[in-house]
């Protein structure tokens, strides 16, 4: 009983709690910031496709390719 | 036992506090929802993120978390400077007495070694019958800056708030800013810093140049982290006399922390210069003439350290012979 938790009640109830912690994950903005937001906002904009080096070249806003 | 059984709620309070916990939560979690749903309708502004993955996602920006301890400023930030200022400094040279306030302070700010003085006191003297007085001298956050024009790595900047600053990231220590300075006002990092280990782990900040590198070259920065918020430089905050004011050109407003002045007034009324004007940098700091000095300048020598001392000796000494 006491190592198969998830079958006791206590267990699931427990388990239904702790669900509604919401996760989030860490992004880059374009200048270079820090940022986290809510991870089902991101999985339901991500697209899953892999950026190419020169889109993001274009994407960022680096200082260095003003002088180019 | 008895104990035990007092402190273990049984099965029937556990279910009732896990379901009033449930309703409660259920309720602010449909709440919340309808806040976000609302922000997220506020702001209809697309940002482009990038993932740990590799994948850049739109997301709208209601949805953007800052944390605290990640809004450090960014290298575009830092380059660009704050819109709508245009920092100034003016320095009333009648009331320095070479208390060197100034440069301990901005020395305990930047976490560098008393040897290296971004900001210093000189002696002056304009002429063999004129009498010294004491000359404070820092990076002049010039209009038309030299050093910004030699760098061949573009690790030295001018920003729209007028402020020249480094990044330490991208300097090669080539020395060619130092050489195209009139003014002597930088410095070489010769050695390794020693600063203290928590800023030495810190993540690299483009405006404050901490954690210092060896091998690149430094300079008073007018403490733009500290402008960001509304205060003064810790060399104004530390004069005992009043001697710095700063302030934003743009406001016409300059403040030694005590008083706070209209700019144009201060420098048109006390006939203000700056130095070495005819070789057109365009200096951003202003110099106000020494007169009705409020100390004589021997006072300058007030405990002061020997090595220190050493740097004057020739002026006064030249002065007291005639």
């Amino acid at each position: 009983m006491g190592n198969n938790q998830n079958k006791t009640r206590r267990g699931f109830f427990s388990q239904f709690l702790s669900a509604d912690k919401e996760e989030k994950v860490k992004m880059l903005t374009p200048d270079g910031k820090l940022v986290e937001i809510d991870k089902k906002i991101f999985e339901a904009a991500a697209k899953k496709k892999l950026t190419s080096n020169k889109e993001l070249y274009d994407w960022m806003q680096n200082p260095s390719k003003e002088n180019k | 036992m008895k104990a035990e059984e007092i402190n273990d709620p049984g099965r029937r309070d556990f279910i009732k506090n896990a379901a009033i916990a449930t309703i409660a939560t259920a309720a602010c979690g449909s709440l919340a929802c309808s806040c976000s749903s609302q922000q997220a309708a506020k702001t209809g502004e697309k940002v482009r993120l990038l993932s740990p993955e590799g994948e850049i996602v739109e997301i709208d920006s209601a949805y953007l978390n800052y944390q605290e301890h990640m809004a450090i400023v960014s290298k575009l930030e830092a380059r660009q400077g704050m819109a709508g200022k245009k920092f100034v400094m003016v320095v009333d040279l009648g009331r320095c007495k070479n208390a060197r306030k100034c440069i301990s302070a901005c020395q305990k700010w930047h976490y560098r070694p008393p040897e290296t003085e971004w900001l210093t006191v000189k002696l002056m003297k304009d002429s063999d019958k004129a009498a010294p007085y004491w000359f404070p001298k820092q990076c002049f956050h010039c209009d038309n800056p030299p050093c910004v024009k030699v760098c061949p790595v573009d690790a030295t900047y001018k920003r729209q708030d007028g402020l020249v600053l480094i990044d330490n990231e991208r300097c090669i220590g080539c020395k060619f800013c130092m050489a195209a300075c009139p003014y002597s006002t930088r410095v070489f990092n010769w050695d390794e810093p020693q600063q203290p280990l928590d800023i030495m782990n810190l993540k690299s900040n483009p405006e404050t140049n901490l954690p210092a590198k060896v091998g690149t070259v430094e300079k008073c920065d007018f403490c733009p982290d500290r402008a960001r918020e509304g205060l003064l430089p810790p060399c104004v905050e530390a004069c005992p006399n009043g001697v710095f004011y700063f302030g934003d050109e743009k406001e016409d407003t300059v403040s030694n922390g005590d008083e706070t002045l209209s700019f144009t007034q201060l420098i048109k009324d006390r006939a203000a210069y700056r130095f070495q004007e005819e070789l057109g940098t365009k200096p951003r700091v202003y110099y106000l003439p020494p007169r009705d000095r409020q100390f004589p300048v021997e006072r300058g020598y007030d405990n002061l350290p020997e090595n220190i001392k050493a740097r004057f000796e020739g002026i006064l000494d030249e002065g007291k012979k005639k």
